[in-house]
Protein backbone atom coordinates (compact mmCIF):
# COMPACT_ATOMS: atom_id res chain seq x y z
CA UNK A 1 0.00 0.00 0.00
CA UNK A 2 2.80 2.34 1.00
CA UNK A 3 4.69 1.55 -2.19
CA UNK A 4 1.65 2.09 -4.40
CA UNK A 5 0.83 5.43 -2.79
CA UNK A 6 4.40 6.66 -3.03
CA UNK A 7 5.17 5.28 -6.49
CA UNK A 8 4.09 8.44 -8.39
CA UNK A 9 6.66 10.38 -6.36
CA UNK A 10 9.60 8.35 -7.62
CA UNK A 11 8.43 7.45 -11.11
CA UNK A 12 9.08 9.98 -13.89
CA UNK A 13 5.79 11.88 -14.43
CA UNK A 14 5.80 10.86 -18.09
CA UNK A 15 5.66 7.22 -17.01
CA UNK A 16 2.78 7.98 -14.63
CA UNK A 17 0.98 9.76 -17.45
CA UNK A 18 1.52 6.89 -19.84
CA UNK A 19 0.31 4.33 -17.28
CA UNK A 20 -2.77 6.48 -16.64
CA UNK A 21 -3.38 6.66 -20.40
CA UNK A 22 -3.19 2.87 -20.59
CA UNK A 23 -5.51 2.49 -17.62
CA UNK A 24 -8.09 5.16 -18.42
CA UNK A 25 -7.95 5.03 -22.23
CA UNK A 26 -10.57 3.47 -24.44
CA UNK A 27 -8.91 0.05 -24.24
CA UNK A 28 -7.69 0.38 -20.66
CA UNK A 29 -9.14 -1.60 -17.78
CA UNK A 30 -10.84 1.30 -15.99
CA UNK A 31 -11.72 3.07 -19.24
CA UNK A 32 -13.43 0.04 -20.76
CA UNK A 33 -15.09 -1.43 -17.67
CA UNK A 34 -16.22 1.66 -15.79
CA UNK A 35 -15.91 4.90 -17.73
CA UNK A 36 -17.32 3.82 -21.08
CA UNK A 37 -20.51 2.21 -19.75
CA UNK A 38 -21.12 5.43 -17.81
CA UNK A 39 -20.52 7.51 -20.91
CA UNK A 40 -17.53 9.33 -19.46
CA UNK A 41 -14.61 10.23 -21.65
CA UNK A 42 -11.59 11.43 -19.70
CA UNK A 43 -8.65 11.34 -22.02
CA UNK A 44 -7.72 14.65 -23.66
CA UNK A 45 -10.15 16.66 -21.56
CA UNK A 46 -9.43 19.00 -18.64
CA UNK A 47 -10.66 16.25 -16.31
CA UNK A 48 -7.72 14.11 -17.36
CA UNK A 49 -5.38 16.95 -16.41
CA UNK A 50 -7.01 17.04 -12.98
CA UNK A 51 -6.65 13.27 -12.53
CA UNK A 52 -3.00 13.34 -13.62
CA UNK A 53 -2.19 16.22 -11.28
CA UNK A 54 -3.99 14.53 -8.40
CA UNK A 55 -2.17 11.24 -8.87
CA UNK A 56 1.24 12.89 -9.08
CA UNK A 57 0.62 15.19 -6.10
CA UNK A 58 -1.15 12.68 -3.89
CA UNK A 59 1.94 11.11 -2.25
CA UNK A 60 3.08 14.56 -1.06
CA UNK A 61 -0.27 15.11 0.60
CA UNK A 62 -0.26 11.67 2.21
CA UNK A 63 3.26 12.14 3.51
CA UNK A 64 2.61 15.49 5.18
CA UNK A 65 -0.62 14.35 6.78
CA UNK A 66 1.06 11.18 7.96
CA UNK A 67 3.95 13.08 9.52
CA UNK A 68 1.39 15.35 11.19
CA UNK A 69 -0.52 12.39 12.56
CA UNK A 70 2.53 10.45 13.66
CA UNK A 71 3.59 13.27 15.94
CA UNK A 72 0.34 12.92 17.91
CA UNK A 73 1.03 11.23 21.23
CA UNK A 74 -0.78 7.89 21.34
CA UNK A 75 -1.62 8.64 24.99
CA UNK A 76 -3.88 11.49 23.84
CA UNK A 77 -5.84 9.01 21.78
CA UNK A 78 -5.98 6.59 24.70
CA UNK A 79 -7.09 9.43 26.98
CA UNK A 80 -9.96 10.32 24.67
CA UNK A 81 -11.04 6.67 24.47
CA UNK A 82 -11.11 6.26 28.25
CA UNK A 83 -13.06 9.53 28.46
CA UNK A 84 -15.85 7.93 26.48
CA UNK A 85 -15.06 8.89 22.89
CA UNK A 86 -15.41 6.16 20.27
CA UNK A 87 -12.80 5.79 17.52
CA UNK A 88 -14.65 7.99 15.01
CA UNK A 89 -15.30 10.62 17.67
CA UNK A 90 -11.59 10.50 18.56
CA UNK A 91 -10.58 10.99 14.93
CA UNK A 92 -12.84 14.02 14.54
CA UNK A 93 -12.14 15.71 17.89
CA UNK A 94 -8.51 14.81 18.55
CA UNK A 95 -6.63 13.44 15.56
CA UNK A 96 -7.90 15.78 12.82
CA UNK A 97 -7.57 19.01 14.86
CA UNK A 98 -4.05 18.06 15.90
CA UNK A 99 -2.91 17.16 12.40
CA UNK A 100 -4.44 20.22 10.76
CA UNK A 101 -1.00 21.72 10.21
CA UNK A 102 0.13 18.66 8.28
CA UNK A 103 -3.09 18.83 6.32
CA UNK A 104 -2.46 22.44 5.30
CA UNK A 105 1.20 21.79 4.51
CA UNK A 106 0.17 18.78 2.45
CA UNK A 107 -2.45 20.64 0.47
CA UNK A 108 -0.04 23.49 -0.25
CA UNK A 109 2.65 21.06 -1.40
CA UNK A 110 0.17 19.22 -3.56
CA UNK A 111 -1.14 22.43 -5.05
CA UNK A 112 2.40 23.58 -5.81
CA UNK A 113 3.23 20.27 -7.39
CA UNK A 114 0.03 20.51 -9.44
CA UNK A 115 0.95 23.98 -10.71
CA UNK A 116 4.16 22.64 -12.14
CA UNK A 117 2.79 19.35 -13.45
CA UNK A 118 3.93 18.78 -17.02
CA UNK A 119 4.85 15.22 -17.97
CA UNK A 120 1.77 13.30 -16.90
CA UNK A 121 -0.63 16.04 -18.01
CA UNK A 122 0.69 16.35 -21.53
CA UNK A 123 0.28 12.62 -22.07
CA UNK A 124 -3.24 12.07 -20.72
CA UNK A 125 -4.73 15.48 -21.46
CA UNK A 126 -2.67 16.63 -24.41
CA UNK A 127 -1.87 20.27 -25.03
CA UNK A 128 -5.03 21.75 -26.49
CA UNK A 129 -5.11 25.55 -26.10
CA UNK A 130 -8.14 26.72 -24.19
CA UNK A 131 -9.08 23.18 -23.21
CA UNK A 132 -6.27 21.31 -21.55
CA UNK A 133 -3.39 23.74 -21.78
CA UNK A 134 -1.92 24.38 -18.31
CA UNK A 135 0.57 27.19 -17.57
CA UNK A 136 3.68 25.00 -17.92
CA UNK A 137 2.38 23.53 -21.15
CA UNK A 138 1.66 27.00 -22.52
CA UNK A 139 5.12 28.25 -21.53
CA UNK A 140 6.67 25.24 -23.25
CA UNK A 141 4.72 25.98 -26.40
CA UNK A 142 5.56 29.71 -26.47
CA UNK A 143 9.24 29.07 -25.82
CA UNK A 144 9.49 26.53 -28.60
CA UNK A 145 7.71 28.75 -31.16
CA UNK A 146 9.48 31.83 -32.60
CA UNK A 147 8.51 35.20 -31.10
CA UNK A 148 6.76 33.68 -28.09
CA UNK A 149 9.29 34.97 -25.54
CA UNK A 150 7.12 37.81 -24.30
CA UNK A 151 4.13 35.54 -23.72
CA UNK A 152 6.32 32.93 -22.04
CA UNK A 153 7.83 35.53 -19.72
CA UNK A 154 4.47 37.01 -18.76
CA UNK A 155 3.19 33.51 -17.95
CA UNK A 156 6.29 33.05 -15.80
CA UNK A 157 5.30 36.20 -13.89
CA UNK A 158 1.80 34.75 -13.40
CA UNK A 159 3.36 31.52 -12.10
CA UNK A 160 5.61 33.33 -9.67
CA UNK A 161 2.71 35.44 -8.42
CA UNK A 162 0.47 32.43 -7.78
CA UNK A 163 3.29 30.58 -6.01
CA UNK A 164 4.09 33.53 -3.77
CA UNK A 165 0.43 34.02 -2.92
CA UNK A 166 0.03 30.34 -2.02
CA UNK A 167 3.12 30.38 0.19
CA UNK A 168 1.98 33.56 1.94
CA UNK A 169 -1.44 32.02 2.54
CA UNK A 170 0.25 28.93 4.00
CA UNK A 171 2.41 31.05 6.27
CA UNK A 172 -0.62 33.02 7.45
CA UNK A 173 -2.60 29.86 8.22
CA UNK A 174 0.36 28.41 10.08
CA UNK A 175 0.68 31.49 12.28
CA UNK A 176 -3.01 31.57 12.97
CA UNK A 177 -2.77 27.97 14.17
CA UNK A 178 0.07 28.78 16.54
CA UNK A 179 -1.82 31.71 18.00
CA UNK A 180 -4.99 29.73 18.58
CA UNK A 181 -2.94 27.25 20.59
CA UNK B 1 -15.40 -1.93 43.68
CA UNK B 2 -15.13 -5.58 42.87
CA UNK B 3 -12.64 -6.51 40.20
CA UNK B 4 -11.96 -10.00 38.87
CA UNK B 5 -9.12 -10.48 36.43
CA UNK B 6 -7.81 -13.67 34.88
CA UNK B 7 -5.86 -12.78 31.76
CA UNK B 8 -2.83 -13.75 29.75
CA UNK B 9 -0.96 -11.57 27.30
CA UNK B 10 2.23 -12.22 25.37
CA UNK B 11 4.27 -9.13 24.51
CA UNK B 12 7.43 -10.02 22.62
CA UNK B 13 9.43 -11.85 25.26
CA UNK B 14 7.32 -10.55 28.15
CA UNK B 15 4.45 -12.68 29.38
CA UNK B 16 1.72 -11.31 31.62
CA UNK B 17 -0.30 -13.88 33.52
CA UNK B 18 -2.57 -12.21 36.06
CA UNK B 19 -5.17 -14.01 38.13
CA UNK B 20 -6.81 -12.19 41.04
CA UNK B 21 -10.04 -10.94 42.51
CA UNK B 22 -10.03 -7.89 44.72
CA UNK B 23 -12.53 -5.79 46.60
CA UNK B 24 -11.94 -2.32 47.99
CA UNK B 25 -12.01 1.30 46.98
CA UNK B 26 -8.37 2.26 47.40
CA UNK B 27 -6.38 -0.49 45.78
CA UNK B 28 -2.71 -0.30 44.85
CA UNK B 29 -0.78 -2.13 42.15
CA UNK B 30 2.78 -2.30 43.31
CA UNK B 31 5.89 -3.66 41.63
CA UNK B 32 9.21 -2.67 40.09
CA UNK B 33 9.45 -1.04 36.64
CA UNK B 34 8.87 -3.54 33.86
CA UNK B 35 6.91 -5.95 36.04
CA UNK B 36 3.76 -5.54 33.94
CA UNK B 37 1.77 -3.03 36.00
CA UNK B 38 1.05 -0.70 33.10
CA UNK B 39 0.17 -3.58 30.79
CA UNK B 40 -2.28 -4.90 33.34
CA UNK B 41 -3.88 -1.49 33.65
CA UNK B 42 -4.22 -1.03 29.88
CA UNK B 43 -5.97 -4.41 29.70
CA UNK B 44 -8.44 -3.38 32.38
CA UNK B 45 -9.06 -0.04 30.65
CA UNK B 46 -9.62 -1.88 27.36
CA UNK B 47 -6.79 -0.10 25.54
CA UNK B 48 -5.21 -3.47 24.78
CA UNK B 49 -6.70 -6.91 24.22
CA UNK B 50 -5.61 -9.82 26.37
CA UNK B 51 -4.73 -12.96 24.38
CA UNK B 52 -7.24 -14.88 26.43
CA UNK B 53 -9.01 -14.63 29.75
CA UNK B 54 -11.73 -12.82 31.58
CA UNK B 55 -12.19 -9.40 33.20
CA UNK B 56 -15.23 -8.31 35.18
CA UNK B 57 -15.96 -5.17 37.19
CA UNK B 58 -18.79 -4.98 39.74
CA UNK B 59 -20.40 -8.05 38.21
CA UNK B 60 -20.30 -6.80 34.62
CA UNK B 61 -18.09 -8.68 32.16
CA UNK B 62 -15.71 -6.37 30.31
CA UNK B 63 -13.75 -9.02 28.48
CA UNK B 64 -14.28 -12.71 27.91
CA UNK B 65 -12.27 -14.51 25.27
CA UNK B 66 -14.50 -17.61 25.42
CA UNK B 67 -17.57 -15.59 24.49
CA UNK B 68 -15.62 -13.29 22.15
CA UNK B 69 -16.67 -10.33 24.25
CA UNK B 70 -14.55 -7.19 24.25
CA UNK B 71 -16.18 -4.05 25.54
CA UNK B 72 -14.47 -1.02 23.93
CA UNK B 73 -12.79 1.42 26.36
CA UNK B 74 -15.37 4.16 25.77
CA UNK B 75 -18.16 1.93 27.11
CA UNK B 76 -16.35 0.70 30.21
CA UNK B 77 -16.66 3.89 32.24
CA UNK B 78 -13.15 3.45 33.54
CA UNK B 79 -11.28 6.74 33.80
CA UNK B 80 -7.54 6.99 33.51
CA UNK B 81 -4.83 9.34 34.75
CA UNK B 82 -1.46 8.84 33.08
CA UNK B 83 2.13 9.60 34.10
CA UNK B 84 1.92 12.89 32.28
CA UNK B 85 -1.18 15.04 32.06
CA UNK B 86 -1.81 14.42 28.33
CA UNK B 87 -4.27 17.27 28.07
CA UNK B 88 -5.66 17.99 24.61
CA UNK B 89 -3.41 20.83 23.41
CA UNK B 90 -5.98 22.30 21.02
CA UNK B 91 -8.61 22.75 23.73
CA UNK B 92 -8.94 25.15 26.67
CA UNK B 93 -8.86 23.91 30.26
CA UNK B 94 -12.67 24.10 30.37
CA UNK B 95 -13.09 22.05 27.19
CA UNK B 96 -10.55 19.53 28.41
CA UNK B 97 -12.45 19.12 31.68
CA UNK B 98 -15.77 18.76 29.88
CA UNK B 99 -14.51 16.33 27.23
CA UNK B 100 -15.44 13.25 29.22
CA UNK B 101 -18.46 14.84 30.92
CA UNK B 102 -20.18 15.53 27.59
CA UNK B 103 -19.67 11.95 26.53
CA UNK B 104 -20.97 10.51 29.78
CA UNK B 105 -24.50 9.13 29.81
CA UNK B 106 -26.67 11.79 31.59
CA UNK B 107 -27.93 9.26 34.12
CA UNK B 108 -24.38 8.78 35.44
CA UNK B 109 -23.55 12.49 35.61
CA UNK B 110 -23.29 12.97 39.36
CA UNK B 111 -20.22 15.19 39.50
CA UNK B 112 -20.62 18.50 37.68
CA UNK B 113 -18.09 21.06 36.55
CA UNK B 114 -19.06 23.50 39.30
CA UNK B 115 -18.61 21.06 42.18
CA UNK B 116 -15.37 19.75 40.74
CA UNK B 117 -13.97 23.25 40.28
CA UNK B 118 -14.74 24.19 43.86
CA UNK B 119 -13.31 20.96 45.29
CA UNK B 120 -10.13 21.07 43.21
CA UNK B 121 -9.76 24.87 43.28
CA UNK B 122 -9.08 25.23 39.59
CA UNK B 123 -11.63 27.96 38.80
CA UNK B 124 -8.97 30.49 37.86
CA UNK B 125 -7.55 28.16 35.20
CA UNK B 126 -10.77 27.45 33.30
CA UNK B 127 -10.37 29.81 30.37
CA UNK B 128 -6.67 29.37 29.86
CA UNK B 129 -5.00 27.37 27.12
CA UNK B 130 -3.36 24.24 28.47
CA UNK B 131 0.10 25.23 27.23
CA UNK B 132 0.34 27.98 29.78
CA UNK B 133 -0.18 25.80 32.84
CA UNK B 134 2.55 24.66 35.21
CA UNK B 135 3.29 20.96 35.63
CA UNK B 136 1.27 20.68 38.82
CA UNK B 137 -1.69 22.57 37.35
CA UNK B 138 -1.68 20.34 34.28
CA UNK B 139 -1.82 17.21 36.38
CA UNK B 140 -4.65 18.66 38.46
CA UNK B 141 -6.65 19.40 35.32
CA UNK B 142 -5.94 15.88 34.04
CA UNK B 143 -7.23 14.41 37.28
CA UNK B 144 -10.28 16.67 37.08
CA UNK B 145 -10.93 15.63 33.49
CA UNK B 146 -10.91 11.96 34.45
CA UNK B 147 -13.08 12.53 37.53
CA UNK B 148 -15.60 14.58 35.57
CA UNK B 149 -16.18 11.72 33.15
CA UNK B 150 -17.94 10.18 36.18
CA UNK B 151 -16.13 6.84 36.01
CA UNK B 152 -17.05 3.86 38.14
CA UNK B 153 -13.33 3.13 38.52
CA UNK B 154 -10.33 5.41 38.15
CA UNK B 155 -7.01 3.96 37.02
CA UNK B 156 -3.94 5.97 37.93
CA UNK B 157 -0.81 4.83 36.17
CA UNK B 158 2.11 6.31 38.12
CA UNK B 159 0.44 9.73 38.10
CA UNK B 160 3.16 11.26 40.26
CA UNK B 161 6.30 9.98 38.59
CA UNK B 162 6.65 13.00 36.29
CA UNK B 163 5.99 15.57 39.02
CA UNK B 164 8.60 17.28 41.22
CA UNK B 165 8.98 15.98 44.76
CA UNK B 166 7.71 19.24 46.19
CA UNK B 167 4.46 18.98 44.21
CA UNK B 168 4.07 15.23 44.55
CA UNK B 169 2.47 15.25 47.95
CA UNK B 170 0.21 18.17 47.15
CA UNK B 171 -1.14 16.21 44.20
CA UNK B 172 -1.40 13.07 46.30
CA UNK B 173 -3.68 14.83 48.73
CA UNK B 174 -5.70 16.26 45.81
CA UNK B 175 -6.09 12.81 44.36
CA UNK B 176 -7.04 11.14 47.57
CA UNK B 177 -9.39 13.85 48.76
CA UNK B 178 -11.11 14.22 45.40
CA UNK B 179 -11.70 10.49 45.09
CA UNK B 180 -12.93 10.29 48.67
CA UNK B 181 -15.29 13.24 48.34
CA UNK B 182 -16.80 11.95 45.10
CA UNK B 183 -16.63 8.31 46.24
CA UNK B 184 -14.71 7.07 43.20
CA UNK B 185 -12.92 3.76 43.71
CA UNK B 186 -9.44 3.70 42.27
CA UNK B 187 -6.58 1.49 41.26
CA UNK B 188 -3.31 3.28 42.00
CA UNK B 189 -0.22 2.04 40.17
CA UNK B 190 3.22 2.89 41.47
CA UNK B 191 6.66 1.53 42.25
CA UNK B 192 7.04 3.96 45.15
CA UNK B 193 6.24 2.41 48.51
CA UNK B 194 5.59 5.72 50.21
CA UNK B 195 2.88 6.62 47.67
CA UNK B 196 1.34 3.18 48.12
CA UNK B 197 1.12 3.60 51.88
CA UNK B 198 -0.53 6.99 51.60
CA UNK B 199 -2.93 6.24 48.75
CA UNK B 200 -4.10 2.68 49.32
CA UNK B 201 -5.32 0.26 51.92
CA UNK B 202 -4.98 -2.89 49.82
CA UNK B 203 -2.10 -3.70 47.48
CA UNK B 204 -1.67 -6.15 44.60
CA UNK B 205 1.97 -7.09 44.43
CA UNK B 206 3.14 -7.60 40.83
CA UNK B 207 6.37 -9.37 39.97
CA UNK B 208 7.53 -10.45 36.51
CA UNK B 209 4.11 -10.35 34.95
CA UNK B 210 2.28 -12.09 37.80
CA UNK B 211 0.15 -10.84 40.65
CA UNK B 212 1.94 -12.72 43.39
CA UNK B 213 -0.11 -11.75 46.44
CA UNK B 214 -2.40 -9.25 48.11
CA UNK B 215 -0.93 -7.28 50.98
CA UNK B 216 -1.13 -3.84 52.55
CA UNK B 217 1.37 -1.02 52.15
CA UNK B 218 2.16 -1.45 55.82
CA UNK B 219 3.14 -5.11 55.31
CA UNK B 220 5.47 -4.13 52.49
CA UNK B 221 7.06 -1.37 54.55
CA UNK B 222 7.80 -3.77 57.41
CA UNK B 223 9.28 -6.33 55.04
CA UNK B 224 11.56 -3.67 53.66
CA UNK B 225 13.03 -2.99 57.10
CA UNK B 226 15.21 -6.03 56.52
CA UNK B 227 16.98 -4.22 53.68
CA UNK B 228 18.36 -1.79 56.26
CA UNK B 229 16.31 0.95 54.67
CA UNK B 230 14.59 1.57 57.99
CA UNK B 231 10.92 2.19 58.43
CA UNK B 232 9.16 5.47 57.88
CA UNK B 233 6.34 6.24 60.30
CA UNK B 234 3.69 8.22 58.44
CA UNK B 235 1.77 10.62 60.62
CA UNK B 236 -1.27 12.55 59.46
CA UNK B 237 -1.14 15.69 61.56
CA UNK B 238 -3.77 18.39 61.87
CA UNK B 239 -4.50 21.78 63.43
CA UNK B 240 -1.08 23.46 63.29
CA UNK B 241 -0.29 26.30 65.66
CA UNK B 242 2.88 28.33 65.57
CA UNK B 243 4.75 28.80 68.82
CA UNK B 244 7.99 30.77 68.47
CA UNK B 245 10.14 28.75 66.08
CA UNK B 246 8.13 25.56 66.31
CA UNK B 247 4.77 24.30 65.23
CA UNK B 248 2.47 22.19 67.33
CA UNK B 249 0.24 19.67 65.64
CA UNK B 250 -2.47 17.31 66.76
CA UNK B 251 -1.71 13.65 66.18
CA UNK B 252 -4.66 11.49 67.17
CA UNK B 253 -5.08 12.43 70.87
CA UNK B 254 -1.55 13.78 71.35
CA UNK B 255 0.30 16.95 70.63
CA UNK B 256 3.60 17.03 68.73
CA UNK B 257 6.23 19.74 68.32
CA UNK B 258 7.69 20.01 64.84
CA UNK B 259 10.18 22.47 63.40
CA UNK B 260 9.32 22.21 59.68
CA UNK B 261 5.61 22.93 59.92
CA UNK B 262 3.32 24.74 57.54
CA UNK B 263 0.03 26.60 57.97
CA UNK B 264 -1.88 23.93 55.98
CA UNK B 265 -4.69 22.29 57.94
CA UNK B 266 -3.63 18.74 57.36
CA UNK B 267 -0.14 17.55 56.54
CA UNK B 268 1.56 14.20 56.35
CA UNK B 269 4.90 13.91 58.09
CA UNK B 270 7.36 11.06 58.07
CA UNK B 271 9.69 10.15 60.87
CA UNK B 272 12.27 7.39 60.61
CA UNK B 273 12.11 4.44 62.99
CA UNK B 274 15.78 5.05 63.81
CA UNK B 275 15.09 8.62 64.96
CA UNK B 276 12.96 7.47 67.88
CA UNK B 277 14.77 6.99 71.18
CA UNK B 278 13.21 4.76 73.85
CA UNK B 279 13.45 5.30 77.61
CA UNK B 280 12.48 2.82 80.27
CA UNK B 281 11.55 5.52 82.79
CA UNK B 282 10.56 9.14 82.39
CA UNK B 283 13.74 11.12 81.70
CA UNK B 284 13.48 14.23 83.83
CA UNK B 285 14.77 16.68 81.26
CA UNK B 286 15.74 16.07 77.64
CA UNK B 287 16.44 18.26 74.65
CA UNK B 288 14.05 16.38 72.37
CA UNK B 289 10.76 18.28 72.19
CA UNK B 290 8.47 15.27 72.02
CA UNK B 291 8.20 12.71 74.77
CA UNK B 292 5.39 10.22 74.31
CA UNK B 293 4.26 7.61 76.78
CA UNK B 294 3.40 4.32 75.12
CA UNK B 295 2.89 0.60 75.43
CA UNK B 296 4.85 -2.01 73.50
CA UNK B 297 2.44 -3.97 71.31
CA UNK B 298 4.90 -5.92 69.21
CA UNK B 299 8.60 -6.71 68.95
CA UNK B 300 9.94 -8.21 65.75
CA UNK B 301 13.29 -8.91 64.11
CA UNK B 302 14.41 -6.79 61.18
CA UNK B 303 17.66 -8.44 60.18
CA UNK B 304 20.33 -7.01 62.47
CA UNK B 305 17.97 -4.87 64.54
CA UNK B 306 14.67 -5.16 66.35
CA UNK B 307 11.49 -3.33 65.49
CA UNK B 308 9.38 -2.16 68.42
CA UNK B 309 5.77 -1.21 67.76
CA UNK B 310 4.35 1.24 70.26
CA UNK B 311 0.83 2.32 70.98
CA UNK B 312 0.93 5.94 72.07
CA UNK B 313 -2.61 6.97 72.90
CA UNK B 314 -4.56 6.30 69.72
CA UNK B 315 -1.48 6.48 67.50
CA UNK B 316 1.02 3.83 66.54
CA UNK B 317 4.77 4.21 66.03
CA UNK B 318 7.53 1.83 65.07
CA UNK B 319 10.98 2.37 66.55
CA UNK B 320 14.07 0.42 65.59
CA UNK B 321 16.77 -0.41 68.11
CA UNK B 322 19.60 -2.93 68.45
CA UNK B 323 19.06 -6.28 70.20
CA UNK B 324 21.20 -5.31 73.18
CA UNK B 325 18.94 -2.35 73.86
CA UNK B 326 15.87 -4.59 73.90
CA UNK B 327 17.48 -6.73 76.59
CA UNK B 328 18.72 -3.78 78.62
CA UNK B 329 15.35 -2.05 78.60
CA UNK B 330 13.68 -5.40 79.34
CA UNK B 331 11.18 -4.82 76.56
CA UNK B 332 8.33 -7.19 76.03
CA UNK B 333 4.73 -6.88 74.93
CA UNK B 334 2.67 -4.77 77.30
CA UNK B 335 5.60 -2.91 78.86
CA UNK B 336 5.16 0.83 79.27
CA UNK B 337 7.97 3.02 77.95
CA UNK B 338 8.71 6.56 76.81
CA UNK B 339 9.61 7.51 73.25
CA UNK B 340 11.54 10.70 72.51
CA UNK B 341 11.51 12.34 69.08
CA UNK B 342 13.32 15.55 68.18
CA UNK B 343 11.28 18.30 66.56
CA UNK B 344 13.63 18.28 63.56
CA UNK B 345 13.25 14.53 62.98
CA UNK B 346 9.89 15.04 61.27
CA UNK B 347 10.02 15.52 57.51
CA UNK B 348 7.07 17.21 55.93
CA UNK B 349 5.64 15.56 52.81
CA UNK B 350 4.16 18.24 50.57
Amino acid sequence: MDVIVNLPLTLPPVVVGYLLLLLLGRHGFVGKMILQPLGINLIFTWKAAVVATAVVGFPLMVRSIRIGMETIDVRLIQASRTLGAGWFDTIMTVIVPLSVRGLIAGSVLMFARGLGEFGATIIVAGNIPGVTQTIPLAIYEYVSSPGGDVMALSLCVVSVTISVLVLLFHEWLGRRMVRSD
Amino acid sequence: MELTVKVQKQFGTFFLDADFAIQGDQVGVFGPSGSGKSTLVSLIAGLRHPDRGFISLDGETLFDSDRGLHMPPEHRRIGMVFQRAHLFPHLSVRSNLLYGYKRCDPRYRKITLDTLVSVMQIGHLLDRGVRHLSGGEKQRVAIGRAVLSNPRLLLMDEPLSAVDDSLKFQIISYLKNTCEIFKIPYLFISHALLEMRIMTNRVLNVEEGRVTRQVTGEDLARERMKDAAGYMNLLRLTAPRRINNLYTYRWEDQELFISSGSPMDETIFEVSSTDIILFKRHPEAISARNLLKGTVVDIFETGTRMGVELKCGDGRLIAEIVKEAVDELELSKGVEIYAAIKAVAFRRLG
